[in-house]
């Protein structure tokens, strides 16, 4: 398994259906998100249901609020939106070998959320997990993990294939922040996999059924 | 359909991929008694709308709902929404075009309860007999996504006749239809939704919060969401009942502040259920407007995690008037740097859900008086804080002995050495202040010494590894225990105490020493 960690700036990560006005960001990206950064370092539609499994972390250092000018689609106009988005943003993917390559040159820019939210490859590192009872963080999971946290329906992928996109798989997660506190850690225990270098639980998701 | 410039050559590739059907899950079959109508989504809009929906009917699980239920419902919720203030409210809520409730003003004066329930019904209609589409619902994930067309044909208003996207006046911030920037790659048709989850968004207004300015004013509409999803329905029970008892909002007590009331809502459900109730659950709370004036569409979303929530139904239950002196204190002008800070009037709400200590709070340095006892204090630093209840027992240990060293002074040295405590700012004061307990032993005969230089080194690092938060945490919870000890007598030396404060300054000045 490698692991891939990505920097950014900023990052931002919308609720799916709070679209209008001002647009909070989700404590850590959905993953659709993520099938998006996959996408574009691959430079071709990815389906996390074609992948054996995926994990993520996200943490970042603190969150703003931008006030954001935006050109309407399709007319002459603009806009001013408040959005929310985290500051100095880091994420790393678990992903399998073969996506190393993938992440040495990958085809397109990677973004963590909107355009302007663009991300690169600091490290891409292989690594082992070890099992074991750990804090869980800056990731989604299941509900069926019973871990308390924000309860949200978030599109693990959409379908490629169409213009414009569509939802193909839809599921509600439990949203974990990244623990910032030891506190929090105990909260959010589990036994899951642990990467022991950042002390951390991953929970590998396995959409591929 | 539109030419996006110079994604052209994407598009091309794209077209070029074998075309996928997106799985559906099976779609329900009517009344069919083994397939629920209804589902819980994750989503906060919508799970409330199932609320309001569970409520009116009396029933727990949405298994349990039948066709019936939902088409008493539908004609409450027609009947409800006529009444007066309500059409207010929604236009709060939707923006005032919602053609589904006739809420813009133009039409509210021949809107109907027959009108509404027309609506009404022909979504329900749709849920039963969702058809086909080539989008599933971007927010369950398991139904066909209603077209505009579909969405037309049940609408009672002239608003049939034209186009009607999947937007912001019939789903709460949605984007306009006019600005395909908010939809995914700009979908001119909305947003991706179900008859299902569009039906329970038009209902949820019934199990919502409404939060007030003084003046009687909307100033936002609260939604709960609980998991697991059936804490929802105490949640949520008071507004529903407000509705169906008297044809009234509910204004969440009259509180002008969201956090407050959250706080109390959980405080005033403790008193019913055990602490138990509470294992496991967390509430997310989404605070919002969505009305057509400039600035009106806003969300706030407020995370209140579940050692907070066991905390507030702990302290609320176990010693409520403790509970409201250390959350007394407002928060002041120089507060705006909180994130929670526009949504209470608390300092100690809003630096609970920071994730910030609140432990100053329990003292009360003025009165020398702990402002609640021991065991909250001690729940407090083992849920909220996260502090290892072997390193708080010895901090008790230590305070103990403190105690029963310093009691034996005359109430003027005792009243001063407990303001050195006070005073510590930097950590040699704390330090001397140790020494000096150590010396009071030696002079009065106390068996034993304070502590080992082992003891000593923990009692700075035994919380945490944050030395400058480690130290200062252990002198507020050794405060709080002679405070608690000894407060009779520090208040009846108090009066010495503007005499021997120029004495104390000196000696943090000379390093420590008496």
């Amino acid at each position: 398994m490698i692991r891939v960690k990505l920097r950014a700036w900023t990052a931002s990560f919308r609720f799916p259906t709070f679209q209008s006005g001002y647009q909070p960001t989700l404590p850590v990206p959905p993953p659709s998100t993520i099938q998006g950064i996959l996408s574009a370092a691959k430079g071709e539609p990815v389906y996390l249901t074609d992948i054996p499994y995926v994990g993520y972390v996200f943490k970042s250092e603190g969150k703003g609020i931008d006030l954001e000018k935006i050109y309407a689609l399709g007319k002459v106009e603009t806009d001013i939106m408040k959005r929310e988005f985290h500051y100095k943003a880091e994420l790393y993917l678990y992903l399998p070998d073969e996506w190393e390559e993938v992440f040495r040159k990958p085809r397109y820019q990677l973004l963590l959320g909107r355009s302007s939210d663009l991300a690169v490859v600091e490290e891409i590192k292989k690594v082992e997990l070890e099992e074991k009872e750990t804090a869980l963080g800056g990731t989604v999971v299941p509900l069926e993990l019973g871990l308390p946290g924000m309860v949200h329906a978030l599109v693990v992928e959409y379908d490629y294939f169409t213009v414009p996109r569509r939802a193909k798989l839809v599921k509600p997660f439990v949203v974990l922040p990244f623990p910032r506190t030891e506190a929090e850690k105990r909260r959010q225990r589990v036994r899951t996999l642990q990467d022991t270098e950042l002390g951390i639980g991953v929970y590998l998701h396995r959409w591929s059924g | 359909m539109w030419i996006i410039g110079k994604v052209k050559p994407l598009d091309e590739f794209l077209k070029e991929q074998p075309q996928k059907d997106p799985p559906f899950d099976e779609p329900p079959e009517g009344s069919n008694e083994s397939t629920p109508l209804f589902h819980w989504t994750g989503h906060p809009f919508v799970d409330a709308g199932l609320v309001a929906l569970l409520l009116l009917s009396r029933k727990h699980n949405p298994e349990e709902l039948r066709e019936e239920d939902v088409e008493r419902a539908v004609e409450f919720a027609a009947e409800l929404y006529l009444k007066e203030g309500w059409g207010t409210l929604l236009a709060r809520i939707y923006r005032n075009n919602n053609p589904i409730l006739m809420v813009n003003p133009s039409m509210r004066k021949n809107t109907t309860k027959d009108k509404l329930e027309f609506s009404l019904k022909g979504l329900f209609k749709l849920v039963k007999n969702p058809g086909e589409s080539e989008e599933i619902c971007q927010i369950c994930g398991r139904y066909p996504a209603l077209s505009g067309m579909k969405l037309r044909s049940i609408i009672n208003t002239k608003e049939r006749e034209r186009p009607k996207e999947i937007t912001g006046d019939i789903f709460p911030l949605l984007g306009t239809g006019d600005m395909r920037n908010y939809f995914p790659h700009g979908n001119e048709m909305g947003a991706s939704i179900c008859a299902h989850c569009l039906l329970l968004a038009q209902l949820f207004p019934i199990a919502s919060y409404i939060i007030t300015t003084r003046k009687g004013k909307v100033g936002g509409i609260l939604v709960l969401h609980a998991y697991p999803y059936e804490k929802n329905l105490k949640l949520l029970e008071d507004a529903v009942g407000s509705a169906r008892k008297s044809y009234l909002y509910n204004n969440a007590k009259g509180m002008t502040w969201p956090v407050d009331f959250i706080f109390d809502k959980i405080a005033d459900l403790s008193k019913r259920v055990d602490l138990g109730y509470w294992n496991g659950v967390s509430i997310v709370a989404y605070y919002f407007l969505n009305g057509n004036r400039t600035g009106e569409q806003w969300i706030y979303t407020i995370r209140i995690p579940n050692p907070i929530i066991l905390f507030i139904a702990y302290a609320s239950t176990y010693d409520n008037s403790g509970w409201k002196r250390i959350s007394s204190k407002r928060l002041g002008k120089k507060s705006g740097l909180h994130e929670y800070s526009k949504l209470t009037s608390k300092e100690a709400y809003a630096k609970l859900l920071n994730g910030e200590s609140i432990l100053p709070y329990f003292i009360d340095k003025k009165n020398r008086l702990a402002n609640t006892k021991w065991s909250l204090l001690a729940f407090y630093c083992s849920e909220v804080l996260g502090l290892d209840k072997e390193a708080l027992e010895f901090i008790k240990g230590v305070a103990d002995k403190i105690v029963e060293t310093i009691e034996k002074l005359p109430d003027n040295k005792l009243s001063r050495r407990v303001r050195e405590l006070e005073r510590a700012e930097k950590l040699y004061q704390f330090e001397g202040f140790f020494i000096r307990v150590e010396r009071d032993r030696q002079e009065l005969g106390v068996p034993e010494a304070l502590m080992s230089f082992d003891d000593f080194a923990r009692i700075l690092t035994g919380y945490g590894e944050d030395l400058n938060v480690s130290w200062k945490t252990v002198k507020n919870l050794l405060l709080f225990r002679i405070y608690e000890k000894l407060h009779d007598r520090l208040m009846k030396a108090s009066s010495k105490e503007v005499e021997g404060a120029e004495e104390a300054d000196e000696e943090f000045e000379e390093g420590g020493e008496e």
